[in-house]
């Protein structure tokens, strides 16, 4: 592959992937953020990412949210450590809900300055 | 039923017998032996009770073997003895208050063996020398020896004394039996580097100061001598003292690697690429510390600490631990300084179902290791973990090799290239600050308190000190690591070694006890759970006037399990509905700071608001400063 091609290839990789992922947000099912908050607490989310979603050694920060297809297949098919959560134990639509709370989260850091 | 009838040892009964007739002749039958300070003097016999004074001699004691033993631990540089009290060393522990009059070394009290030993670990980590602990004939040192095999994992050197009766016909049964044995060392004898079981006086002494040598010749590590009970009780006639001889201590140097040897290493150092140093058990000392920044500067080098151990500064422009993963990939020559677990450092395994081993550095990397450490290594334990041979491997004393290898380097010099990489190094190790600074602020104002919210409450109170963090720091995400200056190799006393819990508050607490003297402020970290291990060490905190900020990061659970359990739970796909059994430390939630009252510690707490903690900790900072520990339980988000 020539440099260009390999660059060409590149954009319409990027492209394909950005049209996905922002398809994939655009299908975020509607989910009940009160209902995600009561499953990131008794599913365990909370463990390794926290109550506020802020991550930790154990768990990568959640907020901003991911776009919400791969935010599904990280709880399907998990990428690094992070266990699986099989659909007998969190359904499609368990997840859209929690995916409603983890939007919810504040999504900014705070604007103090550490030194 | 009547008493049983307890034989006097003989020795005890012609000492006794020997010493009636100069008694009586010479009118001085009650005259104590003055004490080695002042105090409180025994009146003498009246007269009208001299005609006593035979049978009197024939139930007390002069001149007890434990005198001796207090004389012996006097020759040592002890200046503390953490203990338990237990009968098994009743004699000892006597002779120490008003033989020794509690000085060098002086009693520390405690409510547990494991704390006892793990304020040791902590003590030997920021004084740079062992302290003593007297623990109870078996059932004491079996409450130890956990503590023990942290410190042994974490290469602390500690003087344990534990009380025995050796002799089956002299115990009387019961608990008296129950806590001696015959050889107490086996109990501990695979993660001490060297045991005693002596049978006489001259015995004690010899083993005694030969303990204390080996404890404290790198690598260095706890060692035991059991304390004999009719050893320490039994008199000591004036002919026999005079033959008895305590060995002197003398100076040791540490050995140097092979100069062949480290001129190879300096070759493939200078002709590297991307040369890594990776330090484990590499010394606190300011000698120390300067001859591994030469080193990394001559070389200009990625350094990277050993998880938790914190020695080479973290804001150092060449300090890429945060970038491990990223440095060993690249590294063409890693020299890895005082590794214990070797392995890992060069291959990992992630905890995935079907996971396999996954190099963490090239295959063509050359791997150089110095150090002593591995010649610690034991048949039974896992702390050496598995196998993997060095391409060059040294076995000398690291810190006492360096200047070698620095001035080999020097003299070897390195291609103008190296500056590029120096500063490229710096770059990245200035990004990875200024990304912590922002990713901490996520979550500022949770409740729970977030761990980054925590780290930065805290350093903003002790950063003008000349201050010491003396505990673990996994608890909070490793951000005081991330955060904080670490700018000395003093700043943290590492982790426990081996991870045995209940190490946290204890440690903090010996290292407090040593900072003390050295003008420090010392501040902890202890997980609700490691804390829960050993709570009542905080009174031996109080008792003895430790200063030291406590504070509990209250998850209210053993939070590593509930991840495991969770994991597993997951793996099975069984839900995570029931994984708070046996995990969680609620319902009812724990008032850490009424604990810590009753063991007479300033505390607050539960904190769970970010507001309310700065105010809480400049509180208990001031009573800390007066000299006193304080506590602050902090309601936490988990990590």
């Amino acid at each position: 592959m020539t440099k260009r091609s390999k660059s060409y290839f590149c954009f319409i990789l990027f492209f394909a992937l950005s049209l996905g992922a922002a398809r994939a947000q655009d299908a975020a099912p509607r989910g009940d953020a009160a209902r995600g908050k009561a499953l990131y607490e008794s599913t365990g989310c909370y463990e390794c990412h926290t109550y506020a979603g802020i991550g930790s050694s154990q768990g990568s920060r959640l907020v901003p949210p991911l776009a919400f297809g791969a935010f599904l297949k990280q709880l399907r098919l998990p990428r690094a450590v992070m266990p699986p959560y099989e659909a007998a134990v969190l359904s499609d639509a368990q997840i859209a809900d929690l995916y409603a709370y983890v939007s919810s989260l504040p999504r900014t850091p705070a604007s103090a300055k550490l030194d | 039923m009547p008493d049983p009838i307890v034989p006097i040892p003989r020795r005890l009964f012609l000492a006794a017998a020997a010493s009636v007739p100069t008694l009586a002749a010479s009118g001085a039958a009650a005259q104590p032996q003055a004490p080695a300070t002042p105090g409180k003097s025994i009146p003498a016999t009246p007269a009208a009770e001299e005609d006593l004074a035979p049978e009197i001699a024939k139930i007390t004691i002069r001149d007890p073997g434990s005198d001796f033993m207090v004389d012996v631990l006097k020759t040592l540089d002890l200046d503390y003895i953490a203990t338990v009290p237990g009968s098994s060393f009743r004699g000892l522990h006597e002779s120490l208050i008003n033989h020794g009059g509690n000085r060098k070394p002086e009693i520390l009290t405690c409510l547990h063996e494991d704390s006892a030993v793990a304020l040791a670990h902590g003590y030997a980590k920021s004084a740079g020398k062992p302290m003593a602990v007297l623990v109870h004939g078996v059932v004491g040192l079996q409450h130890a020896s956990m503590a023990i095999y942290n410190a042994f994992a974490d290469q602390a050197p500690i003087l344990v004394l534990a009380g025995n009766l050796q002799a089956t016909a002299a115990r009387r049964g019961g608990a008296e039996a129950q806590h001696s044995a015959h050889d107490q060392g086996a109990m501990v004898r695979d993660f001490v580097k060297w045991d005693e079981q002596p049978t006489s006086l001259q015995d004690f002494a010899e083993g005694t100061v030969r303990a204390y040598d080996i404890a404290t010749t790198a690598p260095t590590a706890p060692v035991l001598v059991v304390c004999d009970a009719q050893a320490q009780e039994e008199p000591v006639a004036a002919d026999e003292r005079a033959q008895l001889r305590i060995p002197t201590l003398k100076e040791r140097h540490a050995p140097v690697g092979d100069n062949a040897a480290l001129r190879q290493a300096a070759q493939w150092l200078t002709g590297a690429a991307n040369p890594v140093i990776f330090v484990d058990h590499y010394p606190r000392g300011e000698k120390a510390g300067a001859d591994l920044a030469a080193l990394a500067e001559a070389l200009q080098a990625a350094v990277v600490n050993a998880r938790g151990q914190l020695i080479f500064p973290n804001r150092h422009p060449l300090h890429q631990t945060e970038r491990a993963a990223e440095v060993l990939r690249q590294a063409d020559v890693i020299l890895a300084l005082e590794a214990i677990d070797f392995f890992s450092l060069l291959v990992t395994m992630p905890d995935r179902v079907g996971a396999r081993d996954a190099p963490r550095v090239p295959a063509a990397a050359k791997v150089i290791r110095l150090g002593l450490t591995d010649t610690m290594t034991r048949a039974n334990y896992g702390l050496y973990d598995r196998y993997a041979a060095a391409d060059l491997a040294i076995s000398g004393d690291a810190a006492a090799s360096l200047p070698v290898l620095v001035e080999e380097v020097k003299r070897i010099g390195l291609p103008t290239s190296a500056a590029a990489r120096g500063k490229a190094l710096a770059a990245a190790s200035s990004a990875l600050l200024g990304r912590a600074r922002s990713e901490a602020l996520y979550g500022w104002d949770a409740s729970p308190i977030a761990t980054a919210r925590t780290s930065v409450e805290v350093w903003n109170r002790i950063r003008h000190d000349d201050w010491v963090l003396a505990s673990e720091q996994q608890w909070l995400s490793d951000w005081p690591s991330r955060l904080w200056d670490f700018d000395k190799a003093y700043r943290s006393t590492g982790n426990a070694g081996a991870a045995g819990v209940g190490y946290n508050a204890a440690a903090a607490i010996g290292s407090a006890l040593a900072n003390k003297k050295l003008g420090r402020l010392t501040v902890a970290f202890a997980g609700d759970g490691d804390y829960l291990m050993a709570p009542g060490v905080m009174w031996t905190a109080a008792h003895h006037q430790i200063p030291l900020l406590m504070i509990v990061h209250n998850n209210r659970g053993y939070h590593q399990e509930v991840m495991h359990v969770q994991r597993m739970a997951d793996r099975r796909s069984r839900g995570v509905d029931r994984i708070h059994i046996g995990t969680k430390i609620e319902d009812p939630n724990i008032d850490f700071a009424k604990i810590a009252q009753g063991y007479g510690v300033h505390a607050e707490g539960p904190v769970s608001h970010p507001a309310e903690l700065g105010p809480a900790l400049d509180r208990a900072l001031a009573v800390v400063r007066r000299g006193m520990p304080a506590l602050i339980d902090v309601l936490g988000q988990p990590r």
